[in-house]
C-alpha cells in the first residue's frame, strides 16, 4: 500500500463516489480508536451549536463530539486525512 | 439410453408402430437402425420374427425421391438458376453540404448579434467550449434583463458561473448511469396507457402510441405494429417544367403510383370451371382513381404471368380472359385436346388476386395531406413503410422522407442514423403520453442498442443475452439453460458487473465500489 502522492499543493476535486469513501472509511478508524488528526478544540469549536443544545452552555464548554462520521468530515474539510484516492481502475 | 427422437420420428413415419419404433430408436442413430436384420430387431422389440420382418421391409424400402430425410442431416439443395433481373437503377450519394448542415444547428439562432458575439470570443479565450445553443442561451437570458452589452468584469463572471455549471452538470465516472436511466424510463412508464389511440383529426392514421410502441422500439421489432411515413415531394416534376409540392393535383398521382393497387382493386374476377377460363370485368371508376387504363393491366399480366390475355377489345379493353397454361395465341387451337386442370385454374385464380400491379410494395394507403400552413406544400402519409423504394421514387424529396420503422432505416441509411432515430422515436412517444424524460437517458438507451453496429434488442435475444456473466444470464431469464450450459463446458465467471456481484455478496464495482484508496501523507 505504498502509493504515495507527493507533495500536491492544490485539493484535489473528489466526486461524490470518492469522498464518500474516504469519509466512510476515515470514519471506521477512528470509530476503532485511530488518533484524531484534529484537536479537542476544533471539534469543540466546529459543532459548539449542537453541543449547547446537548449540553446547555456550561457544560458544553468541558464536552465535544464524539461521532465519528462528523470527526471525519471536519477532518475532512480541513484536508488533514492522509487517505487519497488514486485515479480509480478503468476496466 | 437416450432414445433418438429424430429415430423414432421416422420409424412412426415409415408406419412403424410407436412401442416398437421407441425400442429401435434407443441410443441408435437412423443409420444403426437400417442395417439392422430381422432377427436383431425381433430381438430389441421381443416380438415375433413375422412382425420383425414387416419391420424390416418398412425400414429397408427405398426412400420417394423428394422426401427430406429427418433423422439424417442430408438436405437436398436445389441450385437455383438466377432470374435474369432487371438492371437497378440506384441514385448517387448524396454530398454533405456544410451550409445545410449549419442552418440546421443555429436554426433560430442569431449570430450577428453584438451580444452573442462578445461571448462567443470571452469563451475561446477562456478556452471553453460553448455550443452555439448555450451561447444563445446566455444571450436570452441577459436579453430578459433588459442589458445589451456586458462590461469586462461582468462577463468574466458570466464565463465563470456558466464553467462552474457546465462543470457541475457533468456526470460523475463510476454513476450508475444504466440503472438511472432504466428507472426514468421505467417509472413513467407505469403512467402510460397500454392501449393504442386513434390520432385526432388525421382520420386515416392510426399509429400505436404509448407503452406498447415503447416496447416496440426497445425490442428492435423488424416491424412495427402501425408501420406509417411521411413522405415530402420535390419543388418541381422530374422534368423540372411544373410546379410539384404545391400542387394538388401532381401529388395525388404520386400518391397513386405509390399506393399498392392489386387486380381486385380494378377489376371483378369470375372462375369459369366448364370452359377453364378466368375472367376479369375491369371496373373503369377504379382505374380511373388509380391512374391505369385496361391496355396497362393488360401488358402488366401478361409481363407477370406469362400468359396469354385475350382481350375483347385491344385497344380499350373492358374484359380480359386468361386460361393457364396459354402463353402464346397459337397455344389456343391445343385447348380441346389438352384442357388445363381444375388445380392449374384455382392456382391461377390465387395468382392473379394476389399479383401487385402499381405501387411500391409495402405500401398499402397512400393518403394526401395538406396543405401546409407556412409553405402551401402537399404532403403524403402512408399506411405501410417501404424506405427505399420510396426514396428512389421520381419526385420524392428524399432528404425529408420519414419512417417509423428503425430496422428500415438501419438497412438503408445505416445505424447512426437507426440510433437518431431511436432517440426520436422515444421522445416523441414519450412525449406524446406527456412525459417528461430527459432526452439523454433515451441517449443512454439508444446507444447500448446500437454501439455494436447493429441494433440490437435488449432482451435475451440482443443486449442482455450477450452478456459475459454466466450468473447475470441466468438471473434474467431462461435460468437452468444457461447454468447447464456453463457447467458442461467449464465456464468462467469473472465476476466484473453488477448483477453477478449482488448475487455473490460483494460490493460492486460502481460509486463508492469504484474507488481504490491510498496512504497519503500530509506534509503538515
Amino acid at each position: 500500500m505504498s502509493g504515495v502522492q507527493s507533495g500536491k499543493s492544490m485539493p484535489r476535486v473528489h466526486t461524490r463516489f470518492e469522498k464518500a469513501r474516504i469519509l466512510g472509511a476515515r470514519a471506521l478508524q477512528i470509530s476503532m480508536g485511530a488518533p484524531l488528526y484534529v484537536t479537542e478544540e476544533e471539534l469543540r469549536e466546529k459543532f459548539m451549536h449542537e453541543l449547547v443544545q446537548l449540553y446547555g452552555t456550561q457544560e458544553a464548554k468541558m464536552r465535544f463530539v464524539l461521532d465519528p462520521l462528523k470527526i471525519a468530515t471536519l477532518e475532512y474539510e480541513t484536508d488533514r486525512i492522509p487517505i487519497d484516492v488514486d485515479a480509480g481502475s478503468d476496466d | 439410453m437416450v432414445v433418438k427422437s429424430a429415430t423414432k420420428k421416422k420409424l412412426t413415419d415409415l408406419g412403424v408402430d410407436e412401442e416398437h419404433a421407441h425400442l429401435l430408436a434407443d441410443d441408435r442413430k437412423w443409420d444403426d437402425v437400417k442395417i439392422l436384420n430381422p432377427q436383431q430387431i425381433a430381438e430389441i422389440c421381443q416380438t415375433d420374427s413375422g412382425t420383425a420382418q414387416s419391420i424390416h421391409t418398412k425400414i429397408t424400402t427405398p426412400i420417394k425421391s423428394g422426401k427430406r430425410d429427418s433423422a439424417t442431416t442430408t438436405k437436398r439443395v436445389r441450385i437455383q438458376k438466377r432470374r435474369s433481373t432487371r438492371k437497378k437503377t440506384t441514385l448517387p450519394l448524396q454530398s454533405y453540404r456544410e451550409e445545410d448542415k449549419s442552418s440546421q444547428i443555429l436554426r433560430g439562432i442569431d449570430t450577428d448579434d453584438p451580444l452573442y458575439q462578445q461571448i462567443e470570443a470571452q469563451s475561446i479565450k477562456d478556452e471553453m467550449i460553448l455550443t452555439p445553443r448555450i451561447i444563445h442561451d446566455l444571450t436570452e437570458g441577459i436579453r430578459s434583463r433588459g442589458m445589451d452589452k456586458l462590461t469586462s468584469k461582468q462577463i468574466k463572471s458570466v464565463m465563470k458561473e456558466t464553467k462552474a455549471m457546465l462543470a457541475e452538470s457533468r456526470v460523475d465516472p463510476h454513476e450508475a448511469v444504466g440503472i438511472t436511466t432504466a428507472q426514468s424510463i421505467g417509472e413513467p412508464g407505469t403512467q402510460m396507457t397500454m392501449r393504442t389511440f386513434h390520432y385526432a383529426g388525421v382520420a386515416t392514421v392510426n399509429v400505436t402510441q404509448g407503452l406498447p410502441r415503447v416496447i416496440e422500439i426497445v425490442d428492435a421489432r423488424k416491424e412495427p405494429n402501425t408501420p406509417t411515413m411521411m413522405i415530402y415531394l420535390e419543388d418541381k416534376t422530374p422534368d423540372g417544367k411544373k410546379a410539384l409540392k404545391t400542387n394538388e393535383k401532381q401529388v395525388q398521382s404520386i400518391a397513386a403510383g405509390l399506393e399498392t393497387t392489386t387486380t381486385r382493386d380494378i377489376a371483378s374476377i369470375d372462375v369459369d370451371v366448364a370452359q377453364r377460363v378466368l375472367t376479369l370485368d375491369l371496373k373503369n371508376q377504379n382505374l380511373k382513381l388509380k391512374n391505369m387504363n385496361g391496355r396497362e393491366v393488360m401488358d402488366k399480366l401478361s409481363r407477370a404471368l406469362k400468359l396469354y390475355v385475350q382481350a375483347d377489345n385491344p385497344d380499350r379493353p373492358k374484359q380480359l380472359k386468361l386460361i393457364p397454361g396459354v402463353s402464346k395465341e397459337d397455344d389456343l387451337a391445343g385447348l380441346a385436346a389438352d384442357p388445363p386442370t381444375y388445380t392449374a385454374l384455382l392456382q391461377l385464380e390465387d395468382k392473379v388476386k394476389k399479383l401487385r400491379l402499381k405501387g411500391l410494395p409495402g405500401i398499402s394507403r397512400a393518403n394526401v395531406q395538406g396543405p401546409d400552413k407556412n409553405t402551401g406544400e402537399y404532403y403524403i402519409a402512408t399506411i405501410g413503410s417501404n424506405l427505399s423504394k420510396v426514396s428512389e421514387f421520381a419526385g420524392v424529396d428524399r432528404s425529408r422522407t420519414y419512417t417509423n420503422n428503425i430496422v428500415e432505416i438501419y438497412q438503408y441509411l445505416g445505424i447512426e442514423a437507426a440510433r437518431q432515430s431511436i432517440i426520436s422515436e422515444l421522445r416523441d412517444t414519450l412525449e406524446g403520453a406527456g412525459l417528461d424524460v430527459d432526452v439523454r437517458h433515451l441517449i443512454t438507451v439508444a446507444d447500448v442498442m446500437t454501439s455494436e453496429g447493429e441494433v440490437r434488442a435488449i432482451g435475451r435475444h440482443g443486449v442482455s443475452g450477450t452478456k459475459h456473466s454466466i450468473l447475470a444470464r441466468s438471473a434474467f431469464e431462461v435460468t437452468v439453460n444457461h447454468l447447464l450450459r456453463a457447467g458442461i463446458i467449464g465456464e468462467r465467471d469473472y465476476l466484473k458487473g453488477v448483477t453477478e456481484n449482488v448475487i455473490v455478496g460483494q460490493p460492486v464495482a460502481l460509486g463508492t465500489g469504484s474507488v481504490e484508496l491510498y496512504y497519503a501523507p500530509k506534509n503538515n
